[in-house]
């Protein structure tokens, strides 16, 4: 069943479960044809899980999966035409290129001449036709990642599965691969589910977003979408929303209305992504590209901290400050206890103090949704002095943007 | 020989010298090498020697020209036929052994419960020698031995079946000593395959058949040559078994009771070393000829056409 022009595929229920572990659950979605979707999360979070259910190769353990109103999810690999591309590439070493391309061209038993014109078509498409007759220990890692999509598109799959096909390339082959691969899915109208934990390749990649975390989704919808409106704290996280506040909610909030936040003996105001009571933690975050600078002896600098109408102002330090060429990457310290990240044109200097603003509309306050044991503060709530506010670390523990968070190493400047 | 390694303080004039310490370790030469020295007394003095003692002897014959003792040995069918005695028993018995195993081996490559008990028990009859296996076969393939009792109380034979003092004893003897290590080395081939290329075939539309056939096997076949040779020098030179649970007169007089009794019966060093010269380049040959298959084989399915 090989036919590219289905409608819909549909996942219902998919979970799968290892052991006691549970990799993944109650994953639903509708795939139309054509379609890229990228499944993301941190790793282990279930999205390998879900392709290999998706490619028949690791069984369901609830629910189905359909292909225009047939459930197929009982077929072994072979039976699907789905195209797949490892993360390792698993090309086969003791073929060429050209034999790995027509490998599954000659399982399908093609007429040689077709056979011979397909995987010289496919090599073509990925550039690779001066290459052809070497094998894939002679190819650099870049067009070996070439050779692995050669192979399966080839075939012209349904369905196209890529495992975190760029993950080991460098950054600069990552992000030609990136274009290129945007351009294949233009060009041949694919339909591809790619599973990576980049968010930026994500975002730039796919038509809709699968978030996902401990084999549960957190959120899907377009690149937009999540971007402007992350359903959690940890999409949130995941969307770069670097800044991320444990704080109380000082009165009831809507979704969408502005509601006050005080903690760490600050006050804050923020839009509320969900609904707030009062006395309520909650999770505020705010991108550092969203942080306005207002010092630097401007007519902008304001005398004292205050809430003025669409943002917070507050007093901060700036503690770490990194050039990173069109802009300056720099971590204040507001307090004490609160670093916050921000990105500015402006020069700001190391153990200098500085006036900044957190837009209202821009800093979300999330409901503390999430059960607890799984969320990896950084120091726990302590009663009294620091009050309810800690600064979260996404860095720390086995949560989600691991690397996102602050960098330890980087803070060496302490006035 | 006398290499010194020199550790000498590049001092003044010194550039010349580091600059040859540093052209020499570039070509694989420094003070490593000196980890190597136990390996090469090993080699030197308990194969090499031996050896070539061993070959200037079998040139050496009690009477008549240096080949005298060769010439005794091909013209003489009783002493000849051994050669072809023992590749009856030694051919077989490897092939079986590598056959036997890469099902087994395949089917166990990935992680299972209870993987190290099987294991072990696959193992267990390397670590019991030949000899014990040999008396265990006695007692259990004979005509009062269980399996015959079993298959007369089955009515499946009237008489005992005769599997011992015959080539089925030797045989048997044979597969069951040399499939343990028939079975660990395929068992680590198959390891060494990256099993994502398996995933990958079925993903292309391979079934199992062509998975196997189009991927683990050719990925396979330098291994199973490999281990093939190593059983078949290990099922070369039986000696014990062909004794014990063989018909050490007839059908299973193999080369190496021939050689045991030119050196031990006759006393005549140099024909028993002629004998086993023969016995090496028998070995030699089968080797030569499983290499040069192998390296057909792979180029086979390796080859630009696709």
């Amino acid at each position: 069943m090989s036919s590219g022009g289905f409608r819909a595929l549909e996942l219902r229920g998919v979970g799968r479960r290892f052991g006691r572990h549970t990799a993944l659950q109650g994953l639903d979605l509708s795939i139309r044809r054509g379609e890229f979707i990228a499944l993301l999360g941190p790793s282990g979070c279930g999205k390998s899980t879900a392709l290999n259910c998706l490619a028949g190769l690791v069984p369901l353990t609830w629910g189905s999966i359909w292909l225009d109103g047939n459930r197929f999810d009982q077929l072994p690999p072979e039976k699907r035409g789905f195209g797949m591309v490892f993360q390792n590439y698993a090309l086969f070493p003791h073929l060429t290129v050209r034999g790995n391309v027509s490998f599954g061209l000659r399982m399908r038993k093609l007429p040689k001449a077709e056979i011979r014109s397909r995987a010289q078509e496919a090599i073509r498409t990925v550039r690779l036709l001066d290459q052809a007759d070497k094998l894939p220990g002679q190819l650099s890692g870049g067009q070996q990642q070439r050779v692995a999509i050669a192979r399966s598109i080839a075939l012209e799959p349904s369905v196209m599965l890529m495992d975190e096909p760029l993950s080991n390339l460098d950054a600069k082959l990552r992000l030609e691969m990136r274009t290129e691969i945007r351009q294949m899915h233009q060009a041949l109208g694919l339909t591809t589910v790619y599973v990576t934990h980049d968010q930026e390749e994500a975002l730039s990649l796919a038509d809709r977003l699968v978030v996902l975390r401990d084999g549960r989704v957190q959120q899907i919808g377009t690149p937009e979408d999540l971007h402007r409106r992350p359903a959690t704290w940890h999409v949130a996280d995941f969307m770069g929303f670097r800044n991320l506040f444990r704080l109380t909610a000082t009165g009831d909030a809507e979704h969408g209305q502005r509601v006050a936040l005080s903690g760490e003996g600050l006050e804050f105001d923020a839009t509320a992504a969900g609904t707030l009571r009062r006395g309520e933690t909650v999770v505020a975050g705010v991108r550092p590209e969203d942080v306005q600078v207002l010092s630097g002896g401007g007519p902008d600098a304001p005398a004292t901290a205050a809430r003025e109408d669409g943002r917070t102002v507050l007093d901060a330090r700036a503690q770490v400050v990194e050039f990173t060429g069109r802009e300056f990457a720099v971590q204040v310290r507001i307090g004490d206890e609160v670093a916050l990240h921000l990105r500015t044109p402006q020069r700001l200097v190391a153990g200098e103090p500085v006036w900044i603003g957190l837009p209202v509309s821009r800093m979300l306050a999330f409901p503390q949704e999430v059960e607890p044991g799984s969320v990896p503060w950084v120091g726990a709530p302590t009663a009294g002095g620091t009050g309810t506010g800690s600064p979260i670390d996404p860095g720390a523990g086995p949560g989600p943007g691991s690397g996102a968070g602050a960098r330890p190493g980087s803070e060496a400047v302490s006035p | 020989m006398s290499i010194r390694t020199p550790v000498r303080p590049s001092g003044p004039g010194g550039p010349e010298a580091g600059g040859l310490r540093h052209r020499l370790a570039e070509r694989g030469i420094d003070r490593q090498l000196w980890l190597l020295a136990p390996a090469i007394v090993f080699v030197v003095l308990l194969f090499l020697y031996p050896f070539f003692y061993g070959l200037q002897l079998s040139f050496q014959p009690n009477d008549g020209g240096p080949l005298a003792d060769y010439d005794r040995f091909f013209s003489d069918a009783y002493q000849r036929d051994t050669i072809a005695t023992t590749l009856g028993l030694s051919l077989p018995a490897a092939l079986l052994n590598v056959l036997a195993s890469v099902p087994l081996a395949y089917r166990m490559r990935g992680r299972f419960r209870g993987k190290r008990l099987v294991t072990t028990v696959l193992v267990v009859p390397i670590t019991l020698g030949t000899v014990l296996t040999a008396e265990g076969l006695l007692n259990y393939l004979g005509p009062a031995g269980w399996f015959n009792r079993v298959l007369i109380e089955l009515h499946l034979v009237d008489e005992p079946v005769t599997l011992i003092h015959n080539y089925w004893g030797v045989f048997l003897s044979i597969v069951i000593t040399g499939f343990p290590f028939a079975f660990l080395l395929i068992l680590s081939y198959l390891s060494g395959i990256d099993p994502s290329l398996e995933r990958a075939a079925a993903t292309l539309g391979a079934g199992w058949w062509q998975r196997f056939r189009r991927i683990t096997l050719p990925l396979l076949a330098p291994g199973l040559a490999t281990t093939f040779c190593l059983t078949f020098v290990l099922a070369f030179s039986v000696f014990p078994s062909a004794i014990l649970v063989g018909n050490p007169a007839g059908s299973t007089r193999v080369i190496s009771i021939a050689a045991y009794q030119a050196a031990y019966e006759q006393y005549d060093y140099p024909y028993a070393s002629a004998i086993a010269m023969v016995m090496g380049l028998v070995e030699l040959a089968v080797i030569a000829l499983v290499l040069l298959w192998r390296t057909t084989l792979f180029k086979g399915s390796t080859g630009g056409k696709g």
